[in-house]
């Protein structure tokens, strides 16, 4: 990736569940979005129940995964595109949260 | 008569009046209303302040709301029309011995420190035995007369005894340093006291069994026979556990399939242990501990969904314990509250610190967190109205009252130590110069 | 081993075991002491009197759980021979219910292996609560499914089926048996007036449909077309115009043949117009004010929608039910979803899809309900005549949805294959029968009309998923995925 290429974007997706993580894989491998980094996450809803657990205190020695993940891709505009016309395809429920940010630069391991 | 006033096609009773039906749609609403709102966003936000959440976190403004809808004050829920929803609340019942049981994973238990079984079997035993031996004597001095021999005695004080087990989990609303050592010993009341509440159970569940009456009034305590019930119902709960894990499998990822599934097995547990005479609370966490020893990723799908509602159904019970709970205890129930008090103050923080006095370099040395564990566990509100459910009776509802004002005063001491402590430290950082203030 | 074959074992262990737990619950206990005496008062410890749970309430809750995860596999198993899942819920409520069990309990080796119902009509009418909400929930989603765009533009053909269904059914079935009554047992020899009350009872339920039957047939096989959307809204339709049938039907017919005092002054013509306008307007304004409502609320309770669905299920049918007169459960919510989904459309998603997920599980308990209530009695002893008025109503239905369509030219397959949603019968119409057998209670033949009635709805009930479905297939508004070889 170059410092000039103003059509890249990051892409930050939050998936709150399995069933919409799968979901967004699949339409991310449609769009043909294939680098990614997955982010295990939490929610805060997650949090406050933690701080007010009332009868499984129990769980707290492990360490909880929620489902939810964050994925971040970089990516170019054209394929968010493609990718949002296919999360509009899937039900209100599954549909993750999307944050597009644009980029100043970003250099992988080729680019030093 | 037009057909509106027919909804549903069951032929024979379950239909109740119009007065009825006014009364049960103002307690569901309310119900409805208040579980919306204790489990909103903004109501987390005010939970965060130390005294609502103390006051909060016991469930107490749940019961409050209860106590005024029911026939004391509002009359607005007859508790009677509640009881005929009693499958529901029963399902409600199972659901709880599902989360707690959901605890007994083997990859939790054993990252269990050794110190935490001991503090657990030590409060266990220290708070069971204690507390029976003063339930037993004022059952003989309240009882009728007529009722003071051993199997009328027994029951309630093993019932209360239970209770007496297992703290509450939630430290938030008490901890004033926020240190790596207090942060260790609020992990480790917290874990306690999951592991408390499965050992209340179970001890609930053997003694409900034991001490429990039949259709006629009879007690069947003869060891045999409950051996062999005992058996089938922990054959009956590891079927169930792998029948429902085998239904979680077939069922689609879809919210419908899965839901429907997930509360089939829970309604199944809690009933067929009820059926079989045994607490749903003791069979469905005996289905929850199978259940969250099996693999697979719906499994985990069941697991966040059960504890999901962890909020909305303790808030439920919270309700119903307000709605059925009968004040008038008399002298002796109250002094029955005051004893309770007394030994939860006396044995508590003893377990606690004689449990964890091999841990001491890593916890603090002074705490209010060590008074922490003087605060009634959440479950006993639940095995109290659970044992309405199987007989709805006075002394039932007083006994649920006594549990109540236990839960009640031993909540606010802890609370109120905190605050001591909160005023005297922020005493303290005012005294400081300005730049050396935290 | 086939997912087919996983669930069919599934399915064989789940009778098995519930099979197992009536034993055990029905095997007699070791007695300490012989039993006390029948009017013995149950005591507490403190001498105070104790009610025991009334039978059948405690066992309701696994019965509730059975009926679920139970009829969940035999709608799965029905799915894979390509039969709508809700006749698998029926059918496994028929199989499990106490009308079956008493039907084969003269049979020694059925009755030594089934020592009694698996789920008890003593447990069966403490699930009321749940039909209650079942009925809330999915007139709520019917109301849904109802668009303002679609009622303009369909509102002629809706007006003509549903005219066509309720004339041509009504005068078709009365006229066929009233004909036919020397060859009919319970009309032969009956004075003319009694012919024609019970011909005229016999024709008024033969209009009832199920728009409950017809909404989950349509959900389950994801439908879209005009064969479903005014099918739909012609059954909702034709279950209102029931309700006015039924009225001037029970006030002529008490006239003619008196019954009830009590019924008969109830069925007064001023009073039951008055009763019934009131039903009517305000079920419609008092479920349009809940729709409002649920839009205000809609917006604080996004994280727990499905806990305020089930509260405002319950809450329209018991309110409904708390009033005086009472208002019409299935209208109150249907008005409601109606006026949430045409107002506020993007608002109220959220809530129509929590509902959405909701009704499988109240659909199982609902349908299987409904199969155990199935009077398996009336149907072995009166099927040949059950049979011929089911015949000659599936006629008329295919007869007047005919007609009613090409007078406003709706056009095939829509016009040929729409009949097929108003087959199936259900709660509604088993209701009616009630009222029907307590009017004409003081009558020898008043039991056997309410038996015949009966075993036509359980043809009715078993015939209509599957016709249904196989209606919506030809007319070609099911997709090829759902739509299995």
């Amino acid at each position: 990736m170059s410092e000039s290429d103003s059509s890249n974007r990051l892409l930050v997706m939050i998936a709150r569940d399995e069933a919409t993580f799968e979901e967004l894989v699949t339409g991310m491998l449609d769009v043909g979005l294939e680098g990614a980094t997955i982010v295990d996450s939490k929610g805060i809803g997650a949090i406050l129940r933690r701080d007010m657990p009332i009868f499984a205190g129990l769980a707290a020695l492990l360490p909880q995964h929620t489902g939810s993940r964050i994925v971040f891709s970089l990516t170019k505009l054209q394929r968010i595109g493609a990718l949002r016309r296919f999360i509009q395809e899937m039900p209100p429920s599954r549909r993750p949260i999307i944050i597009v940010l644009p980029i100043e630069s970003a250099f992988g391991p080729d680019d030093h | 008569m037009l057909p509106s006033a027919i909804v549903g096609a069951v032929a024979g009773g379950g239909e109740i009046s119009a007065t009825g039906a006014l009364r049960v749609f103002i307690g569901v609403a309310a119900v409805v209303a208040l579980s919306l709102v204790a489990t909103a966003r903004p109501f987390y936000r005010v939970q965060r302040i130390p005294a609502v959440g103390a006051f909060i976190s016991g469930g107490w403004a749940a019961i409050a709301v209860g106590l005024i809808l029911g026939r004391h004050v509002l009359n607005v829920v007859d508790r009677d029309v509640l009881l005929d929803v009693r499958p529901l609340i029963m399902i409600a019942l199972g659901w709880i011995g599902v989360i707690v049981g959901m605890q007994g994973r083997w990859e939790i238990l054993r990252r269990v420190p050794p110190a935490l079984w001991r503090w657990t079997a030590l409060d266990a035993l220290l708070s069971a035995i204690l507390s029976a031996t003063i339930a037993a004597f004022v059952m003989g001095e309240w009882l009728h007369p007529d009722h003071r021999s051993l199997d009328w005695v027994l029951p309630p004080v093993l019932m209360l005894a239970c209770c007496m087990i297992g703290w509450a989990p939630e430290t938030r609303s008490i901890r004033v340093a926020h240190t790596p050592k207090a942060g260790r010993l609020a992990l480790l009341l917290q874990s306690g006291a999951g592991l408390s509440a499965m050992a209340a159970i179970v001890l609930f569940g053997i003694t409900y069994r034991l001490t429990g009456r039949d259709e006629l009034g009879r007690m069947d305590f003869t060891i045999a026979e409950n051996a062999s019930k005992a058996l089938i119902a922990l054959v009956v709960a590891a079927l169930l556990g792998l029948g429902g894990r085998f239904m979680l499998q077939r069922a689609d990822r879809s919210r419908p399939d899965a839901l429907t599934v997930f509360i089939g097995v829970v309604a199944i547990s809690a009933g067929v242990a009820a059926t079989l005479r045994f607490s749903p609370l003791f069979g469905s966490m005996l289905v929850g501990v199978v259940v969250a020893n099996l693999t697979g990723p719906r499994v985990r799908d069941f697991e966040r969904f059960i504890m999901g509602a962890e909020h909305a159904v303790a808030l439920l019970f919270y309700l119903l314990a307000g709605v059925l709970l009968e004040p008038a205890i008399g002298l002796w129930g109250a002094i029955l509250v005051a004893a309770f008090v007394l030994i939860r103050i006396a044995v508590k923080p003893f377990a606690m610190q004689r449990s964890l006095a091999a841990h001491a370099a890593e916890l603090p040395a002074r705490s209010v967190l060590y008074a922490a564990s003087i605060r009634q566990s959440p479950i006993a509100i639940a095995i109290a109205v659970g044992l309405i459910l199987s007989e709805a009776s006075t002394l039932h509802r007083r006994l649920l009252t006594v549990v109540v004002l236990v839960g009640l005063i031993s909540e606010l001491l802890p609370y109120l130590v905190s605050l001591r402590q909160r005023r005297s430290l922020a005493a303290a950082a005012a005294e400081l110069p300005a730049m050396e203030r935290p | 081993m086939g997912k087919r074959r996983y669930l069919l074992l599934a399915w064989i262990v789940l009778l098995l075991a519930m099979t197992l737990l009536r034993h055990i619950e029905l095997a007699p206990a070791d007695h300490r002491q012989p039993p006390p005496t029948p009017d013995i008062t149950l005591v507490d410890g403190l001498a105070r009197p104790v009610t025991p749970p009334p039978s059948g309430l405690i066992e309701s809750a696994a019965g509730l759980g059975f009926l679920l995860i139970g009829a969940w596999l035999t709608g799965r198993i029905f799915r894979r021979l390509g039969l709508p899942m809700i006749t698998g819920y029926l059918v496994f409520g028929v199989l499990v219910g106490p009308q079956l069990h008493q039907a084969l309990a003269p049979c020694a080796w059925f009755a030594w292996l089934v020592p009694a119902a698996l789920v008890p009509a003593e447990s069966l009418q403490y699930l009321t609560l749940v039909n209650n909400l079942a009925i809330s929930i999915i007139a709520f989603t019917a109301g849904g499914e109802i668009r303002l765009e679609s009622l303009r533009t369909g509102a002629k053909h809706i007006v003509s089926i549903t005219l066509a269904g309720v004339l041509l059914i009504f005068l078709g079935v009365a006229a066929v048996l009233y004909l036919a009554r020397p060859l009919v047992p319970l009309l032969a020899h009956r004075e003319p007036a009694v012919a024609i009350v019970i011909c005229m009872v016999l024709a008024t339920i033969a209009i009832a449909n199920s728009p409950a039957t017809a909404l989950a047939v349509i959900k389950e096989a994801d439908a879209h077309g005009p064969t479903a959307r005014i099918g739909l809204a012609v059954t909702v339709c034709k279950d209102l115009a029931l309700v006015i049938v039924f009225t001037v039907l029970m006030a002529v017919a008490l006239r003619l043949v008196p019954g009830d005092e009590a019924a008969v002054e109830a069925a007064g013509p001023s009073r039951l117009i008055g009763r019934l306008a009131w039903q009517l307007l305000a079920s419609i304004v008092i479920g349009a004010l809940a729709g409002g409502l649920f839009r205000l609320a809609i917006g604080r309770v996004a994280e727990h929608m499905a806990i305020f669905v089930i509260g405002a299920g319950f809450g329209l049918a018991l309110l409904s039910k708390a009033l005086d007169p009472p208002l019409e459960p299935l209208l109150v919510a249907l008005s409601a979803g109606f006026v949430l989904a045409n107002l506020w459309p993007r608002q109220s998603a959220r809530m129509f899809h929590a509902t959405e997920e909701l009704s499988m599980p109240v659909y199982c308990v609902f349908f299987a309900v409904a199969g155990a209530t199935i009077r398996i009695d009336a149907l072995i002893q009166l099927w040949p005549l059950a049979l011929f008025i089911v015949a000659v109503r599936a006629l008329l239905l295919w007869v007047s949805t005919f007609a009613g369509a090409a007078i406003t030219r709706l056009p095939p397959p829509a016009r040929t294959w729409m009949w097929t949603t108003f087959i199936a019968q259900a709660g509604v119409s088993i209701a009616l029968v009630t009222q029907v057998t307590g009017s004409f209670r003081n009558h020898p033949w008043g039991a056997q009309l309410a038996s015949l009635l009966l075993a036509v709805i359980a043809i009715h009930q078993l015939i209509g998923p599957p016709l249904m479905r196989l209606g919506l297939i030809r007319a070609g508004e099911v997709p090829r995925d759902e739509n299995p070889p």
